[in-house]
């Protein structure tokens, strides 16, 4: 606990010297609110629902997009691109021969503090949605929400780190990033509306399904127990797999020196 | 002319034989591509089904046409994007460029025909697949499918100058991740990527009319599926010409001013 909050403020510290970027990340947070917003808008313009979702429930989406996509692109890519870059340089000696768990080490060495202006945007997204739709929340549904977004946060993790693993053998595979990018674009809607091979695909191949869409469906009273107990048993799958990936994946790593 | 042509050759069995290299990288890119198109005909798919069979005039099988042939023109329609101009720029790749006889914008033109027709195969084979899940509705009609072939050549020629022209901004703006932003959400909305024009509010689609951006991926696929109004097809054309000689214009006044700008490490 101690590693990973002194990484935080190490992180923190230095993003704090570069206040460009948070200009540049204001921006950009901007233009996808702008793609995302401007694409309900122009489908609301013909149509109620769909689906059987209302705009104020996919507003509710939207935001839950938000969040995720701000907390993966905060906290989770970037120590996940570093640990690809390091494994293909061969630079990733040093994370090894420190005195801590390896998985965790990489696992918090670099955050992007201004990604969470999204998750910012998310809640308010969220919110609004929530409220337009005139949602009556129990205490029981926000704990599920809370609990689904945790373990899509999990499920993504280890999504991430079993791909950084696959460098230990494959050395390039800076296309997945951008593969990742446009299947979690998919989850600007609900994962339920598309075709029967793809909902699989965003379920199980890419976890946008967990990440995105089940925690929105623990707020709007949509969440079965039996989604609610296979995206545990998907969390704890998805770590052990991670886990199990990371183990056999650094025996295979040769560094660059020495 | 006969070297012009040469160096288009060249450049092109380069790509050609580097891309059947990585192939693994060619088939990850190009399943990140279909992401998109997929999503948004399954949402119009559903919203013409809760309205009955058509939005805006066109079905679910015009709907799944609509983007299918979307993908080709867009494939047709690729260029280099304008972060690797401007890394070029940054990098100093361009001393190297610059120190041959012919402008280093005809070999780019040369592998990026070689890149389309290593992935065509492919691009086809996911049109087809998608023509299985979406059943689309095709009327095709001789002369559009004819005229088709100048107008994707147009659009992507417009499409490819705009990007270098972007890209060259380099020599100028240091932060240029931010208009390449502005630049591609405007893309969305008004080359017909979202959504087909008839399907758009009025004012969007009266700036996509008159900005270059409706005429380097829409117009072609409007022609091709008769969405188009006959009367209207000479305007399209005639806005693609405009375009086109617009950012020549361009790309000379702003590639010769850069290039006096440009200043490199190393000699």
């Amino acid at each position: 606990m101690r590693v990973i909050a002194l990484y935080f403020k190490v992180s923190i510290l230095n993003e704090l010297q570069y206040r460009v970027n948070f200009f540049v990340q204001v921006l950009q947070s901007f233009l996808s609110l702008v793609v995302a917003l401007g694409g309900l808008v122009i489908v609301f313009d013909h149509t109620e629902s769909l689906n059987g979702w209302t705009s104020a429930e996919l507003l509710a989406v939207v935001g839950v997009y938000f969040i995720v996509g701000g907390l993966i692109g905060s906290l989770i890519q970037p120590s996940m691109q570093m640990l690809m870059e390091d494994i293909r340089q061969g630079t990733l000696d040093f994370a090894i021969l420190k005195p801590v768990d390896t998985q965790l080490l990489v696992s918090v060495r670099q955050i992007q503090l201004w990604r969470l202006m999204d998750v910012g945007i998310g809640i308010v997204l969220l919110v609004i949605g929530l409220t337009q739709a005139g949602a009556e929340i129990t205490v029981l549904e926000l704990l599920a929400f809370v609990v689904m977004l945790i373990a899509g946060g999990i499920i993504v993790y280890s999504f991430w780190l079993i791909l950084a693993t696959i460098a230990f053998w494959f050395i390039r595979i800076d296309n997945i990033l951008q593969v990742f990018q446009s299947m979690y674009e998919a989850g600007r809607w609900p994962v339920r509306i598309y075709p029967p091979w793809l909902q699989f695909m965003l379920t199980f191949l890419v976890p946008v399904a967990f990440a995105v869409t089940v925690p929105v469906e623990a707020l709007t009273g949509r969440l079965t127990p039996l989604s609610f107990l296979g995206a545990i048993a998907l969390t704890v799958l998805m770590f052990t797999v991670g886990r199990v990936f990371w183990t056999i994946g650094i025996r295979a790593y040769s560094g660059a020196s020495a | 002319m006969r070297t012009l042509w040469a160096v288009y050759r060249e450049s092109f069995r380069l790509t050609v034989l580097e891309m059947s290299q990585y192939r693994v990288n060619l088939a990850i890119w190009i399943l990140s591509l279909i992401a998109e198109p997929i999503i948004y005909m399954t949402v119009w798919t559903i919203v013409t089904q809760e309205q009955g069979g058509t939005v805006g005039g066109l079905t679910a099988g015009q709907f799944s046409a609509y983007y299918i042939t979307w993908m080709l023109v867009r494939h047709f329609t690729v260029t280099l994007a304008p972060d690797a101009i401007e890394w070029r720029v940054r990098n100093g790749i361009f001393s190297g460029l610059l120190l041959r006889p012919l402008h280093p914008i005809h070999q780019d033109v040369g592998s990026n025909l070689g890149y389309k027709l290593v992935a065509l195969p492919i691009i086809l084979a996911i049109m087809f697949g998608l023509a299985l899940v979406f059943p689309p509705t095709f009327q095709l009609q001789p002369l559009t499918a004819l005229l088709f072939v100048p107008a994707v050549i147009l659009g992507y020629l417009i499409r490819f100058i705009t990007h270098w022209v972007l890209g060259l901004s380099a020599f100028w703006i240091t932060r240029t991740q931010a208009l390449f932003g502005l630049y591609f959400v405007a893309e969305i909305f008004l080359t017909g990527r979202f959504a087909p024009m008839s399907i758009l509010p009025d004012w969007i689609e009266a700036i996509a009319t008159v900005s270059p951006f409706r005429w380097m991926i829409a117009f072609p696929v409007e022609l091709i599926l008769g969405i188009m109004p006959a009367d209207q097809i000479p305007f399209g054309f005639l806005m693609q010409a405009l375009w086109l000689f617009v950012m020549i214009g361009v790309l000379r006044v702003v590639w010769a001013a850069g290039v006096r700008q440009y200043t490199a490490v190393s000699g």
